[in-house]
């Protein structure tokens, strides 16, 4: 980070910031839990659908905590424990698209992915897969969380993989609810420049925001934070692309 | 009788199971059989004040941040008109020691809680003492 900005404090308040909530949240609901299972007696089958609708939220809640965690333990890292590795960029959105899509049912957040990423020849950027996993479950999870949040059962989000000309490779998430002023979002993420990462997100979304656009830059790549004319956002992650062979869509 | 306490919150997930425990904990605690205790819920301080507008409440529970604004707008708000001046307002506070609740008295706020820490039989005390 620039103009002498100590990163890892940055990030450490940040990331304080953004897991008070949740914790909270747990809290709230581990009580909530405790006085179910003690009325369980009198209706077991009121308790039952109580209980399990309580532990849905409980692993949501959990899934956001421990991403904050990982992104913090990943970006204040040094450099050079990234390594950087060809990866298959409609592999990786495949793999983080099953993982997160009974989540997203769950929740009632349409989570899609889009077909085009999966032709032969496809897209081979320049990263690190289990960092790049991280950092684009945790953007997807924050949008999840937004669903929940905003009792919005019609949200779509899409995840989609381009190649941005020869030398470049975007993987991009696209949310058609999330109306944000990227515009401090934008800078954070793109020059570094701001001492205190203060960014009017739904749910806290800075911590996340802050921490993928580092480790993102780890690997040579950078975030792009844009709304969508019909609205929406997209939320973008550019890398470098390989000159490897891709051998993923040839197998599909 | 019906009584109505409105708590406000952005986060969606903590103010369904905290209106749902408050809802609880109001049976269990009042001592008045006349009563009956209804909890109304916001995520915004918009949201709160066009439900306030729409019936009377009898007891505001609300948390200090919001996304894009904070309790000052809905305090304010409420400050201006004599019938919304005198619902008790209890605020929800994730850092207990910043806040004066003396500063806050001229709105009509009587009570503080600290999220972390509060327990919802002490939220539920309170409420019945205070309400309209």
């Amino acid at each position: 980070m620039s103009d002498g900005v100590d990163f890892g404090a940055v990030a450490m308040s940040a990331a304080t910031r953004d897991l008070v909530n949740p914790l909270l949240t747990l809290r709230q609901l581990s009580l909530q839990l405790g006085e179910v299972a003690d009325l369980s007696l009198n209706d077991k089958q009121a308790s039952w659908r109580e209980i399990t609708e309580i532990a849905r939220k409980i692993n949501l809640t959990t899934t956001k905590t421990l991403d904050i965690s990982r992104q913090l333990q990943l970006s204040l890292q040094s450099i050079e424990l990234i390594k950087l590795e060809p990866v298959q960029v409609d592999g990786l959105c495949v793999d983080v698209y099953r993982e997160l899509s009974p989540l997203g049912k769950e929740f009632s957040c349409n989570l899609r992915l889009n077909q085009r990423g999966l032709r032969s020849k496809s897209a081979v950027a320049v990263g690190n897969y289990d960092s790049l996993r991280v950092v684009l479950r945790s953007l997807i999870v924050d949008t999840i969380f937004g669903s929940v949040a905003d009792n919005d059962n019609s949200r779509t989000i899409e995840i989609r993989s381009n190649r941005l000309g020869r030398a470049k490779v975007e993987l991009a998430i696209i949310d058609d609810k999330l109306d944000a002023n990227w515009r401090s979002a934008a800078a954070m993420v793109s020059d570094n420049k701001i001492a205190q990462p203060i960014v009017n997100l739904p749910n806290n979304g800075t911590a996340h925001l802050l921490l993928a656009s580092r480790i993102v830059h780890f690997m040579g790549g950078r975030m792009v934070l844009r709304s969508r004319r019909q609205g929406g956002s997209i939320i973008g992650i550019v890398l470098p692309s390989s000159k490897q062979l891709s051998l993923w869509g040839d197998a599909l | 009788m019906i009584k109505t306490a409105l708590i406000v919150d952005a986060n969606k997930i903590w103010l369904d199971s905290a209106a749902k425990r408050l809802q609880n904990y109001l049976i269990k605690i009042s001592n008045d059989d006349e009563v009956k205790w209804r909890i109304l819920s916001a995520q915004t301080p918009a949201d709160a004040l066009a439900i306030i507008d729409e019936q009377p409440i009898n007891v505001i529970v609300t948390n200090i941040l919001f996304q894009y604004n904070n309790v000052m707008d809905l305090l304010n708000e409420l400050i201006s008109y004599d019938d919304t001046l005198i619902i008790p307002k209890i605020l929800l506070s994730n850092q207990e020691t910043a806040i004066d609740i003396g500063d806050f008295q001229i709105y009509g706020v009587v009570a503080k809680f600290d999220k972390a820490s509060f327990q919802m039989d002490e939220l539920a005390q309170k409420i019945i003492e205070v309400a309209l």
